[in-house]
């Protein structure tokens, strides 16, 4: 007994909690006491607690309003430090041993908030009102302070500890709800041998099984339930997710589920299933009524209400009053009467109540007053007292109360459906949309379709499996179907009360602090398409996605236009259905799994020469810093070495595609802007590939080895863009032509030698080629071997030095390399890295497509135009080179740029002003590119675009790079050896 | 440099700097093949006359995607066109050089992709869980019996499955992962991971016919 009188609410018999294990958690601070089996809002219920947040906008105090997910007003904030996870729904937060709870959306307390303010000014606030107000002197004096008003919880400021994972499955019918509809379902399936995936959102399957006073097969609906789910656990082909939420239907059925871990490594799991058929057996949620103060605390739905008694042993008031349109919620009466609580009277908007409810009402004790509405409601904390008119204009009463249970019938759960692009439409009879036209594969029963009986919710789901399995080629059996020997009451017909709307402070969304005074006002305003209507009202908004609300706003609109619901229509419902941590999207996609580290095949050589690695798209050495020595210092070491002896480079993951096959050279003459045909055999050009719109979206040489054989390099991450680029061109344009497209970029590795010295280099490394500058000149190509290994070479420079490209199987990498450094040795050789080769081309002045482009540069802003314009065939993106925008003489042209201090460093970013020294506010004409110090100029240097920069040789710009202005000199690219002498060597 | 070095070909993972080659627990055993050979064939002749020519030189190639047929080499039809040959017994030069006399070099590639793939072998009860959970295809449908072969993401990486019998018939079937050499660390720390999850749904669900 003395556990009872600390939960004052808790019944001393019944429901489905183990009272021999009680639980301490706090709230607010507060230490309380509830039991195994209890959630945090039943246990928060049972000790009387009748305010646990504060509304969205107004700050008013809330209650506990719904007993599952669809919860409005209870999110709270559970857990404490790095563990805190704001905005849940009391309802579905399972009770655990020193749970901590807390209120959110309040300062100082729940009790007691400041912000209460916004609530007894709520005449300046309505709808939409930032989008009148605040204009003066501008609306972002304002914003600061309506953001920091808006929202409900604290999100984490640390990385979130908690552990995430994934599954995809496949199963030939996805049964959404554990319910009766869908445990019957899952048996009928599940017998006949189908692959069954059973879904629900709660810790054990019945659904309104566990809470709901029926018999079935002479036990008690939870009972049965657990006899169910005990035969489907044994059946190897039915696969039950409790703890699962069916968050959303995508494309080809694609559905994710939203799966709760208990007692496991990881918080949440995102599954990913693609079932062959659906059921949704969903239920429905109830619905609230619109009466002015509808929103206080101790108002909760009537299912809620009975929820609570049934299955938590809670009585959430003493002295109970229900208001309904609908006879679902006598039953309320009736399953209160028998755990010893009183409803002293029910308000009912009809004006025909059934004889035999009135008797029972009557037998009970409870008042029936039909053809009546309640006009107002009284009480801060809580509820104290209704009042209530009769619609014929009869008398004012007023009755005494501190649960108000409320019941506006009953709207099928049909989210998934509409994922689905499935169709409804409004019934009258249940004032509700129900299922239209189902795509294919979608199925619907019991409460999901609008049906109200036990009975009939059972028979569609085994009629939907044994469908299902018939349509699967399934051998069929007889449906086992359950007795119903005792039900609960039907919903049957739903009245409205029409809306009194002389009384504006009617909450039609309660999660937003939508009122009816809102939604007039956004009719006034000619708001009037649902979707219009919802903007701007914000009504269906916020996390619980309108779903006790929503409905009624249809309903409020259809009132206030003079318009039938059905005219009305519905919003949009999308998915998730409910929210879904970024760490379940994320899954293991984090750190070492956010996207792979490719690593070189030589990479461990790399390793033991002390390179630096950054990630390219690939693992790359940077630089080889030697004995503490500063990743600068040893980039002007290395650039130094190339310049003055030789250098090696692995470059193994520039892209690489063989192109071969009897239209290979018409294929690849489209492909790219220059020309392809006129190519010559082992030999290579440098090419630039467009898309349609005519701009740069990749760059490389392409060798020639045949007439019908090519190998194309891109940039090292464009390989695989490129190579689908190609394939669909192919496949879907130009299906006549017959090529073979093969990436082999992994396949081979690829090591640059280049400098003064490099073709001594491969000499000494021995070779069956002739690697003279008359056999083998600057731009072309051959294979042989070379160290005794099959290579292909082509003599190509990205560094402006006499160069030779050299590729060999991936297995011989790291031996080769070290060949290469071997034999390097006699000549000076230095192994140098991504760093090293960027200040290289650009001292030379050459492009690097992404660095230097983006996505609007076009062959005449990077001065290949001319080459563009002399190709007479056609090739991808030659048209838009004519197009107005892309003639016009002052688009951004690549230029080259040095400061007019020497020691003025440049970066990447700086926008480019017209003339000297000036300052802000100017337009930018331009921006710096590319930057670097050069190790052979001993000076910065930089690449640009600037506006007709082409035609601005020698001006003088500033140079915008945020705190910083200084002049720089436009130049020509090519700072170093402008003549190629070098790489033609 | 020597032939033998020539030839030899260091692992995926030794080459990522990983000294680890297999794993196992209860349920999964995960480990690296080496020393393969993988020709990728990709062809613009007529398929069935391409496979009769081919079935002369004793290879038997499938005619759809997603099938498998041979032993070694064994055959895996990528997409209607293009096929893998995988063999541990030869290497790719004297495979090329058994396929040329069937094909047509003007419309067919042979390309040796022995350097460019790795392959991890995965095997046990929990290895279908695996596979599931990091795979968007039906690994659970039970669809023992016959080898066959997918393409297929894991995480963020392109993988071909090859579902056989690596012995003889009478070994128990295995599942053989293909994907980019590079990205072989990527792969293994991936699946690696991914088993305890595995064990628990495998051991939470059973371990197939989902």
């Amino acid at each position: 007994m003395k556990r009872l009188m600390n939960q004052p609410n808790r019944l001393a018999r019944g429901g489905l909690i183990n009272r021999r294990e009680s639980l301490k958690f706090s709230f607010n601070g507060k230490t309380l006491g509830g039991y195994a089996g209890d959630t945090l809002a039943s246990a928060l219920l049972a000790n009387g607690i009748k305010v646990v947040s504060r509304s969205f906008k107004y700050h008013r105090p809330r209650g506990i309003f719904t007993a599952g997910e669809e919860e409005p007003n209870a999110l709270i904030e559970i857990g404490e430090g790095d563990q805190r996870i704001p905005t849940c729904r009391a309802p579905e937060i399972p009770l655990q041993q020193g749970l901590v709870a807390n209120s959110q959306n309040c300062w100082p307390s729940v009790n007691l908030d400041a912000g209460r303010i916004i609530d007894f000014t709520h005449a300046l606030w309505p709808a939409g009102f930032y989008n009148k107000t605040f204009k003066w002197p501008s609306w972002h004096t304002w914003e600061n302070l309506v953001r920091h008003s808006t929202g409900l919880g604290r999100p984490l400021t640390e990385p979130d500890p908690d552990h995430y994972e994934q599954v995809n499955a496949h199963c030939d019918m996805l049964i959404c709800g554990g319910g009766p509809a869908g445990l019957i379902a899952g048996l009928t399936a599940g017998r006949m041998g189908a692959r069954v995936m059973l879904v629900d959102r709660g810790e054990t399957f019945g659904g309104t099984l566990n809470w709901e006073q029926v018999v079935l097969d002479g036990v008690p609906g939870h009972d049965w339930a657990r006899q169910v789910n005990e035969e489907l656990s044994t059946l190897p082909n039915v696969t039950l997710l409790p703890r699962t939420t069916v968050a959303g239907n995508y494309d080809h059925n694609v559905t994710t589920l939203l799966q709760t871990g208990k007692d496991t490594s990881w918080r949440e799991c995102l599954w990913t299933v693609r079932p062959k058929n659906i059921l949704l057996a969903t239920g429905a949620i109830e619905q609230g009524l619109i009466f002015p103060n509808n929103d206080r605390p101790g108002i909760m739905l009537a299912g809620a209400a009975r929820h609570y008694a049934n299955r938590y042993a809670v009585s959430a008031g003493k002295r109970v009053i229900i208001a309904t349109t609908n006879d679902t919620a006598y039953q309320t009466a009736i399953d209160l009467a028998r755990h010893k609580v009183q409803v002293t009277t029910i308000i009912d908007s009809r004006q025909n109540i059934s004889e035999e409810l009135t008797r029972r009402m009557a037998d009970l004790g409870t008042e029936v007053l039909p053809n009546t509405r309640i006009s107002d409601t009284h009480g801060t904390k809580g509820i104290r007292s209704i009042r209530a008119e009769r619609m014929d204009g009869g008398e004012l009463l007023s009755r005494q109360c501190d649960l108000l249970a409320v019941s506006g019938g009953w709207s099928p759960r049909l989210h998934l459906l509409a994922h689905a692009r499935g169709s409804m439409k409004f019934d009258q009879t249940s004032q509700s949309f129900v299922p239209d036209r189902l795509p294919a594969g979608f199925f619907v029963a019991g409460s999901a379709s609008g049906t109200d009986s036990l009975e009939e919710t059972m028979r569609e789901g085994a009629h939907a499996a044994t469908e299902i399995c018939d349509s699967l080629g399934i051998p069929l059996l007889d449906p086992y179907m359950p007795t119903v020997t005792i039900s609960t009451t039907e919903s049957k017909e739903v009245v409205h009360a029409p809306l009194d709307t002389s009384k504006q402070r009617q909450w039609i969304d309660l999660a937003h602090d939508v009122t009816l005074g809102d939604a007039e006002l956004a009719v006034r305003e000619g708001f009037v398409s649902v979707e219009h209507f919802k903007r701007y009202t914000t009504t269906g908004m916020s996390v619980d996605q309108g779903k006790t609300g929503n409905l009624n706003a249809f309903i409020a609109l259809g009132a206030l236009t003079g318009r039938e619901t059905g005219e009305v229509g519905t919003t949009t419902f999308r998915p998730p259905y409910v929210p879904v941590t970024l760490g379940a999207i994320a899954g293991r996609n984090l750190g070492e799994f956010y996207a792979p580290r490719r690593y070189l095949p030589a990479h461990v050589l790399h390793q033991r020469l002390n390179a630096r690695f950054q990630d390219y798209g690939w693992q790359r050495p940077d630089c080889y810093p030697r004995n503490g020595e500063s990743p600068e210092d040893a980039i002007i070491r290395e650039a130094r070495g190339v310049r003055e002896n030789v250098g090696v480079f692995d470059n193994s993951p520039i892209g690489k595609i063989e192109v071969r096959g009897p239209d290979a050279a018409e294929f690849l003459n489209r492909v790219y802007m220059n020309n392809v045909l006129t190519l010559k055999s082992r030999r290579a050009r440098y090419g630039l590939m467009l898309n349609e719109n005519g701009v740069i979206i990749d760059d490389g040489v392409f060798v020639r080895f045949a007439d019908d054989h090519f190998l194309v390099h891109t940039t090292s991450g464009g390989v695989s863009r490129i190579t689908a680029m190609m394939e669909e061109w192919l496949q879907c344009e130009w299906t006549g032509l017959r090529v073979l497209i093969d990436d082999v970029t992994t396949q081979w590795a690829n090591f640059t030698v280049a400098g003064p010295k490099a073709r001594e280099l491969i000499l000494a490394l021995g070779t069956d080629m002739d690697i003279s500058a008359n056999a083998m000149p600057h731009m072309a190509a051959g294979h042989g071997k070379i160290g005794g290994l099959e290579a292909r070479v082509a003599r190509v420079s990205f560094s402006g030095e006499l160069s030779f490209e050299i590729s060999i199987p991936a297995r011989n990498a790291l031996n080769f390399m070290q060949a290469i450094l071997d034999a390097g040795e006699a000549f000076g050789i230095m192994p140098y890295g991504v760093e090293t080769l960027m200040a290289l081309r650009l001292e030379k002045g050459f492009l690097h497509v992404g660095s230097d482009t983006d996505g609007s540069s076009t062959p005449d802003d990077v001065g290949w135009g001319h080459v563009a314009r002399k190709k007479t065939t056609d090739y991808i993106g030659k048209r838009s080179l004519y197009r107005e925008g892309n003639l016009d003489k002052d688009r951004k042209q690549f230029v080259g740029l040095e400061p007019l201090e020497p020691e003025q460093a440049l970066r990447p970013g700086g926008h480019l002003l017209i003339g000297a020294d000036r300052q802000a506010p100017a337009t930018s004409d331009g921006w710096i590119t590319s930057a670097c110090y050069s190790p052979n100029l001993e000076r910065h240097i930089a690449l640009g675009m600037l506006r007709g920069g082409s035609k601005r040789s020698g001006e003088i710009l500033t140079v915008c790079d945020e705190d910083e202005r200084f002049n720089v000199r436009v130049v020509s690219p090519a700072f170093y050896d402008p003549d190629n002498i070098r790489l033609s060597k | 440099m020597t032939k033998e070095q020539a030839d030899h070909r260091p692992g995926a993972l030794q080459q990522a700097g990983i000294n680890q080659s297999c794993f196992s627990d209860a349920n999964v055993e995960l480990k690296e093949i080496r020393g393969e050979c993988i020709l990728r064939l990709h062809s613009l002749e007529p398929v069935r006359e391409l496979a009769r020519a081919i079935a002369g030189q004793e290879i038997e190639i499938p005619l759809q995607s997603n099938q498998a047929t041979g032993h070694d080499p064994a055959a895996l039809c990528l997409r209607p066109n293009e096929w893998l040959l995988i063999s541990m017994q030869h290497d790719a030069a004297s495979l090329t050089e058994r396929l040329k006399p069937a094909i047509d070099t003007a419309l067919t590639a042979l390309l040796d992709n022995s350097d460019g793939l790795a392959i991890y072998r995965l095997s046990g009860t929990g290895a279908s869980w695996l596979l599931s959970k990091l795979s968007g295809l039906d690994f659970l449908a039970g669809a023992n019996g016959h080898q066959h072969c997918a393409c297929t993401r894991m995480g963020h990486a392109a993988v071909v499955v090859h579902y056989h019998c690596p012995g003889d018939s009478s070994s128990p079937y295995v599942f053989d992962l293909l994907f980019d050499r590079s990205i072989a660390n990527y792969m293994w720390s991936l699946l690696r991971q991914s088993v305890p999850h595995a064990n628990d749904l495998a051991e939470a669900f059973g371990h197939g016919h989902l």
